[in-house]
C-alpha cells in the first residue's frame, strides 16, 4: 500500500535534487556589474522616456556635451573640450545677442566612426522642436534657446544664440543627452528646417498641420525600435545595448576601443571601467533582499531608514557589502493649500511648525535625515545657516493661535473662529499616500500633538496619484510630500512665484509674496552670483517667516556596494552611485 | 458536438462583451486625470515645466487628442434637456468639470458657452501682449486658467493692484469686466425645466469604446501608451510564461493529488489520514505570498544553513540561452520550481479531498467489492476499476481552479518576477495603460471560457451519458 505514495515522493525527491545541483556559484568578475531595476524602463530614448528607470539604463548609452561630476557635484565637461563660454554675438541676423560657444572633443565620434558635431547637437534640439514628437518635457525648460549656430568649417564647433537671459543656460544646454543624425534621421528630414522656425511657436504650429515630412519624421522617431531594438538605441556614451529581455534583464556591453579610454586621465567624466553592466529587473523587495544575501547583486541604492536597519543588521549582508549614507538630493514638507481660510494665516502656520518633533523623527531614522528650514539642500553654499530648525513647542503654538484668533469658544477642546459669518471649527485634513510609511508617521505625530493646541487633525489616505491629482486641483488643506532637488543652482521661481499659481504651474499651494515674487525673479535673471546668493538667503528668510509649507528634513539613503569594488564610492545623484566608475 | 462548440462559442460572445463593457466603464471610473497621468505630471516630487498655462493646456490637449478622450463614452449617453451634445470638445477636464457644475446651475448652455469662450478669447488677445508686459501678461493668463478651472477666483489684489498702475490698463479691465459679467449672469439665473427632462444622445461610432475596440480589432494603432510597442508582442510574451507555469502547476497538483488522495481513500479512518487530511486542510488556508516570501526567504540564499540555499531568487530572470536545448529546458524547470510549487500546493489540498472522498464512495460501490473478492488488492482495484469513476468530479472542478489559477499568478508573478500576464495587467494598472489592460482582461476572459468549454467536451467524452445540447 505505501508504494502508493512512495513513488511520486521518490520522483519528487529525484527532480528535486537533479534540478537543485543547477544552481550556479559562478561569483560575477570585477568586469561585470549586475544592479537592481525595479521594473523595466519604458523605453531608452532620453527625449520620449518618462520613467527613472530609463534614466538608469540610459545615461550610460547617451552622453551630453558635459553633465554633474557624480562626486564633486560640479559641472564638468563630457564630449567637449572646456565649458561653454558665453559671449555676443557681433555679426548677422542675432548681432547682440548672448551665445554660448561649444567645442566638440576632436577625437569624439559615433560607433559607425563618423565624428560628432555641431550638426548631432543642432538635429536633438529639432527633434525636441518638433512640434509632432512628444517631447514636452524637454522643450518646456528650453524656451530660451533662439537658433545653433554651427562652423561650416570646423563642425565640431557651433554656438548656441539665446534670446533671454537665464542663469541656468549653459548648464541646460550642455546637459542634453546628444543623438547621432545619421542613425535618428537617415533621411536627413530635419535638416530641411529651421531650428529658429521649429522654436516659433506659431510657424511650428502651422508646419506641424502643412509639412508631411515632420509627421514622417515624428512617426518614426517615436517608434518604440529607436528605444528597445540593440541597433537602434545607439548614443554617444561608452556602452551600447546588447539585449533586453522584458521583466528579466538588460544588458550593456562596453564598446570596443571606445574612444574615450585614451583621454579619461584629462577628462574624468570619461572613465568607463566595467566591462558589462546588467541591470536585472526584479520587482520584489523581499527577493532583492535575499539576492544581496546570496551576493548576486553588485550595486543597490534607494534604501529607505526602515529597510536601512534591516539590511545594516543583517551579517551575511555586511560581510559581502559596504553600506553607504549619502544625502540625498530631496526634501520632505508639509504642503498647506494657503487659498483655505484656516490656512492663510501665517501665524496658523507657524503654529502648526511647532508640532513636529523631527529631532526625535530623525533619530529613529538612526540619523537618516538632514533637518531643513528652506526648499535648498544644507549642502548648498547659499543656504541660510543662521534660520534655526523650528523645534516642537506647543505652548508656543497655542500663544501663535491665540494671537490669529482662534479661540475654544464653545469648550469642546477644539479651537473656533467666525470666519465669513460663521463659526468654523480647526478641522485640518492631512490627505496622504497611503505607499509613504514615513508620511504617515509624520501625519499622526502632528495629529497627536495638534490635539493638544486644540486642533482636530483628520487623517484621510488615499492612493498616491490620487492624492497629487487632488494636491495639483487645490482640493486638500495639508499632504506630506517630497520634492526632488537638483544638484545645480536651486530655480525657485516655478514653485514660489505667483505667476506659477495656474493649472500646470509649480506653485500648487497657492503661495504669493511680492518680495519673493521679486527675488525669484532677481534670482533667475541676475549675472552677479553676489546679489543671487544675497537673494537667496533673503528668499529663505521669507519663506521661514512665512512658512508657507511645514519644511521637515532631507533624507539620507542607504547604498550597498559590492566589497570586492574597492575604489567604489558613492554618490548623492539618484540611485546612488555610478556604474562607469566602480572598478 | 459541433454544433454544442459552434453555440457555445457564440453564446461566450456576448459574455466577453459584458465583460469589456463592465471593464471600460469601470476605468473611467478610476479617480484622476488619465491625461495629467500619461504626461507624467502626477508623479510626486516633479512639477509641470510649463511657465506658460498656455504652453500647459496645449500639451494636455495634445494628449488627450492622441488619447482619444475627446469622443463620447460610449454609442449612446443619457443626459438632460440642457445638456449639449458637444461637451466632449472640452478637453481640458476641469473645464469640463466646472462647466458642468454651471450648467446644473443655471441650465443655459449658451449662456455657460459664452463664458467659457469669453474667456478663450480673451487668452489669446492677453498671449499677444507686447513682451515688456511679460509679467503681467503670466499673471493675466493665470487669472483666466484659474478661472476656467475652479468657481472661485484665486485672491487677484495683486493683480488688479498692477493693473492699476498701468496706464494702458482701460481695456484689460473692461475685458475682465464683462467676464465677470456674465459669471454674475450664471450665478442668478434660475434653473428651468430642461435641467429634470432626459434626453437620449446618439453619438454612433464616433465614442470611446469603438474607438479601442477597433483599435484592439487590429482596425487602428494597437500601441502600449506606457512604452509605444505593439500590445499583441507584449502579450504573447507574457502569455507564455503565464501559461507554462499555470498549466505545470495545474498538471502536478491532479498528479500528486490522485495519488495522495487514493492513499488516503484506501488508511480512510486511520490515524494517518486524519494528520495527513488536517495538514492538507491547514496548508489549504496559507496564503500563497506568504508561503511564496517565506520560500524567498529560507530557500534562496545561505543565511540559515548553506544547504538550504537551493533556488534562484527570481523566477526567469536568470536564464542564459546560450545553452543546450535540454540544458535550457531543465533550467527552466529549476527556475520554475519555487513558483509552480506556490501556485499549486492550495490546488493540490483542495484536489485531494474531492479525489478521497470520491474514491472513498467508489469503494462503497458492488462493483468494487466485485474487484476485490475477484482477488484484485486495494491498489489494482482501484487503478483500474475505481479511478474512473472517482475522478468525473474532478473534470467538473477543473473549469473553476483554471480561473483561479491564473489570477493567483498575478501575485506570485510579481513576486517571483516572472514576467507573465499578472505582471503585464498590474504595471498596465499602475501606469493607467487601458489599452493593455482591457486587452489582457480580454484574453484572461477568454482563457477562462476556453477552459469551460473544454471541461463541457470532457464531461462528454468521459461520460457519454450526458448530453450536451441539453
Amino acid at each position: 500500500m505505501k508504494s502508493l505514495i512512495l513513488k511520486p515522493i521518490c520522483i519528487l525527491l529525484l527532480m528535486l535534487v537533479v534540478l537543485s545541483s543547477c544552481k550556479n556559484d559562478k561569483k560575477t568578475q570585477t568586469q561585470t556589474i549586475i544592479v537592481r531595476l525595479e521594473a523595466d524602463p519604458d523605453r531608452l530614448n532620453p527625449m520620449l522616456s518618462s520613467t527613472g528607470y530609463s534614466t538608469d539604463v540610459f545615461r550610460y548609452i547617451f552622453y551630453p556635451l558635459a553633465d554633474i561630476d557624480p562626486f564633486s557635484l560640479k559641472m564638468a565637461p563630457v564630449l567637449i573640450k572646456t565649458l561653454p563660454a558665453k559671449y555676443t554675438v557681433e555679426t548677422g541676423v542675432y548681432k547682440g545677442k548672448s551665445a554660448y560657444k561649444f567645442d566638440i572633443l576632436n577625437e569624439a565620434k559615433w560607433d559607425n566612426g563618423t565624428p560628432i558635431t555641431g550638426f548631432d547637437f543642432a538635429f536633438t534640439l529639432k527633434a525636441a522642436f518638433n512640434p509632432l514628437v512628444a517631447s514636452e518635457r524637454w522643450r518646456a525648460p528650453m524656451g530660451f534657446v533662439q537658433d545653433v549656430l554651427v562652423d561650416e568649417k570646423n563642425p565640431k564647433t557651433f554656438s548656441v544664440v539665446v534670446n533671454e537671459e537665464y542663469f541656468l543656460a549653459d548648464i541646460l544646454l550642455a546637459s542634453i543627452n546628444i543623438y547621432p543624425e545619421y542613425l535618428f534621421d537617415s533621411k536627413a528630414i530635419m535638416r530641411k528646417y529651421s531650428l529658429a522656425d521649429l522654436i516659433d511657436p506659431v510657424k511650428s504650429a502651422q508646419m506641424a498641420q502643412k509639412e508631411a515630412a515632420l509627421k514622417e519624421f515624428a512617426d518614426e522617431f517615436n517608434n518604440a525600435k529607436y528605444g528597445r531594438d540593440p541597433e537602434f538605441v545607439m548614443g554617444a556614451g561608452p556602452y551600447k545595448l546588447v539585449e533586453w529581455t522584458t521583466g528579466q534583464k538588460i544588458v550593456l556591453k562596453k564598446k570596443s576601443n571606445w574612444w574615450g579610454d585614451a583621454l579619461s586621465k584629462q577628462y574624468p567624466m570619461l572613465q568607463a571601467y566595467p566591462e558589462q553592466l546588467i541591470f536585472k529587473i526584479v520587482a520584489d523587495n523581499v527577493t532583492t533582499i535575499s539576492m544581496l544575501k546570496d551576493g548576486q547583486l553588485d550595486a543597490l541604492g534607494g534604501f529607505s531608514a526602515s529597510q536601512y536597519k534591516e539590511v545594516s543588521t543583517n551579517k551575511s549582508i555586511a560581510d559581502k557589502y559596504n553600506i553607504f549614507t549619502p544625502t540625498v538630493l530631496q526634501y520632505l514638507y508639509f504642503g498647506l493649500n494657503l487659498k483655505n481660510p484656516k490656512l492663510s494665516d501665517k501665524k496658523v502656520r507657524q503654529a502648526l511648525s511647532h508640532l513636529l518633533d523631527l529631532d526625535a523623527t530623525i533619530g529613529l531614522l538612526d540619523g537618516l535625515g538632514e533637518r531643513i528650514i528652506g526648499p535648498f539642500h544644507p549642502s548648498k553654499e547659499y543656504y541660510n545657516h543662521t534660520l534655526k530648525p523650528i523645534a516642537l513647542d506647543i505652548n508656543k503654538a497655542n500663544q501663535l493661535l491665540d494671537e490669529a484668533g482662534w479661540k475654544d469658544s464653545d469648550g469642546n477642546g477644539v479651537r473656533d473662529k467666525m470666519i465669513e459669518g460663521v463659526n468654523t471649527p480647526l478641522d485640518l485634513t492631512i490627505s496622504l499616500g497611503t505607499s509613504s510609511e514615513i508620511g504617515k508617521k509624520l501625519s499622526l505625530m502632528m495629529q497627536e500633538n495638534a490635539k493638544k493646541a486644540g486642533i482636530n487633525i483628520i487623517l484621510d489616505a488615499r492612493e498616491m496619484s490620487q492624492v497629487m491629482a487632488d494636491v495639483k486641483a487645490g482640493k486638500f488643506e495639508i499632504s506630506p510630500l517630497k520634492n526632488r532637488l537638483d544638484p545645480v543652482l536651486d530655480d525657485p521661481y516655478n514653485s514660489w512665484n505667483s505667476a506659477n499659481i495656474t493649472a500646470g504651474g509649480g506653485n500648487r499651494i497657492g503661495y504669493s509674496n511680492p518680495e519673493a515674487d521679486k527675488l525669484t525673479e532677481l534670482i533667475r535673471t541676475t549675472k552677479d552670483e553676489k546679489i543671487r546668493n544675497q537673494s537667496y538667503q533673503k528668499f529663505q528668510e521669507i519663506l521661514y517667516e512665512d512658512q508657507p509649507v511645514i519644511f521637515l528634513y532631507a533624507p539620507k539613503e542607504a547604498v550597498l556596494i559590492a566589497k570586492k569594488f574597492e575604489q567604489a564610492k558613492p554618490s548623492v545623484i539618484k540611485p546612488g552611485f555610478a556604474l562607469n566608475y566602480i572598478h | 458536438m459541433t454544433a454544442f462548440i459552434f453555440r457555445r462559442i457564440l453564446l461566450a460572445i456576448p459574455t466577453v462583451f459584458i465583460v469589456l463593457i463592465v471593464c471600460f466603464l469601470l476605468s473611467k471610473k478610476v479617480p484622476g486625470d488619465e491625461v495629467e497621468i500619461y504626461n507624467g505630471n502626477n508623479i510626486e516630487g516633479s512639477g509641470s515645466l510649463q511657465t506658460n498655462p498656455l504652453a500647459y493646456e496645449d500639451s494636455y490637449k495634445k494628449s488627450c487628442l492622441k488619447l482619444g478622450l475627446n469622443k463620447s463614452l460610449f454609442y449612446w449617453s443619457l443626459v438632460t434637456m440642457a445638456h449639449p451634445d458637444t461637451l466632449d470638445r472640452i478637453l481640458l477636464l476641469p473645464e469640463k468639470k466646472l462647466a458642468l457644475s454651471y450648467l446644473e446651475k443655471c441650465g443655459n448652455w449658451p449662456l455657460v458657452q459664452s463664458y467659457f469662450d469669453k474667456i478663450a478669447q480673451l487668452q489669446i488677445e492677453f498671449n499677444n501682449m507686447p513682451p515688456e508686459w511679460k509679467i503681467l501678461k503670466l499673471k493675466l493668463l493665470s487669472y483666466l486658467t484659474s478661472l476656467k478651472i475652479s468657481p472661485v477666483a484665486a485672491n487677484q489684489t495683486d493683480l488688479y493692484k498692477a493693473l492699476r498702475d498701468l496706464k494702458q490698463a482701460g481695456p484689460i479691465t473692461a475685458q475682465l469686466a464683462s467676464l465677470e459679467a456674465i459669471h454674475a449672469k450664471i450665478d442668478t439665473t434660475e434653473p428651468g425645466i430642461s435641467l429634470l427632462l432626459p434626453k437620449l444622445i446618439w453619438n454612433g461610432t464616433n465614442n470611446q469604446f469603438h474607438y479601442w475596440l477597433c483599435s484592439m480589432l487590429g482596425n487602428g494603432q494597437n500601441i502600449s501608451l506606457i512604452d509605444g510597442r505593439e500590445i499583441g508582442t507584449k502579450i504573447v510574451e507574457a502569455l507564455k510564461w503565464t501559461l507554462c507555469i499555470n498549466l505545470l502547476a495545474l498538471a502536478f497538483s491532479i498528479w500528486i493529488s490522485i495519488y495522495l488522495g487514493s492513499y488516503l481513500a484506501i488508511i480512510k479512518g486511520s490515524r494517518t489520514e486524519r494528520y495527513i487530511s488536517s495538514c492538507l486542510f491547514s496548508i489549504y488556508t496559507l496564503p500563497g505570498f506568504w508561503i511564496g516570501s517565506m520560500c524567498i526567504i529560507f530557500l534562496t540564499n545561505n543565511e540559515y544553513a548553506n544547504w538550504l540555499n537551493l533556488f534562484p531568487a527570481r523566477g526567469v530572470s536568470d536564464l542564459d540561452s546560450s545553452g543546450s536545448l535540454l540544458g535550457n529546458l531543465i533550467n527552466i524547470l529549476y527556475h520554475f520550481i519555487l513558483p509552480v510549487f506556490c501556485l499549486a500546493y492550495p490546488v493540490i489540498a483542495y484536489l485531494t479531498a474531492h479525489v478521497r472522498d470520491g474514491i472513498t464512495d467508489v469503494r462503497k460501490e458492488a462493483y468494487f467489492t466485485t474487484a476485490v473478492a475477484k482477488g484484485l488488492s486495494n491498489k489494482q482495484a482501484i487503478w483500474s476499476h475505481g479511478l474512473k469513476n472517482a475522478l468525473f468530479p474532478l473534470i467538473s472542478l477543473m473549469g473553476g481552479i483554471l480561473p483561479s489559477l491564473i489570477s493567483g499568478s498575478v501575485i506570485i508573478e510579481v513576486l517571483f518576477n516572472i514576467p507573465g500576464m499578472g505582471r503585464l495587467m498590474y504595471n498596465g494598472i499602475l501606469g493607467r495603460d487601458w489599452p493593455l489592460v482591457f486587452q489582457v482582461v480580454l484574453i484572461t476572459a477568454c482563457i477562462v471560457i476556453l477552459a469551460q468549454l473544454m471541461v463541457d467536451i470532457m464531461y462528454r467524452l468521459f461520460d457519454p451519458r450526458v448530453k450536451l445540447s441539453k
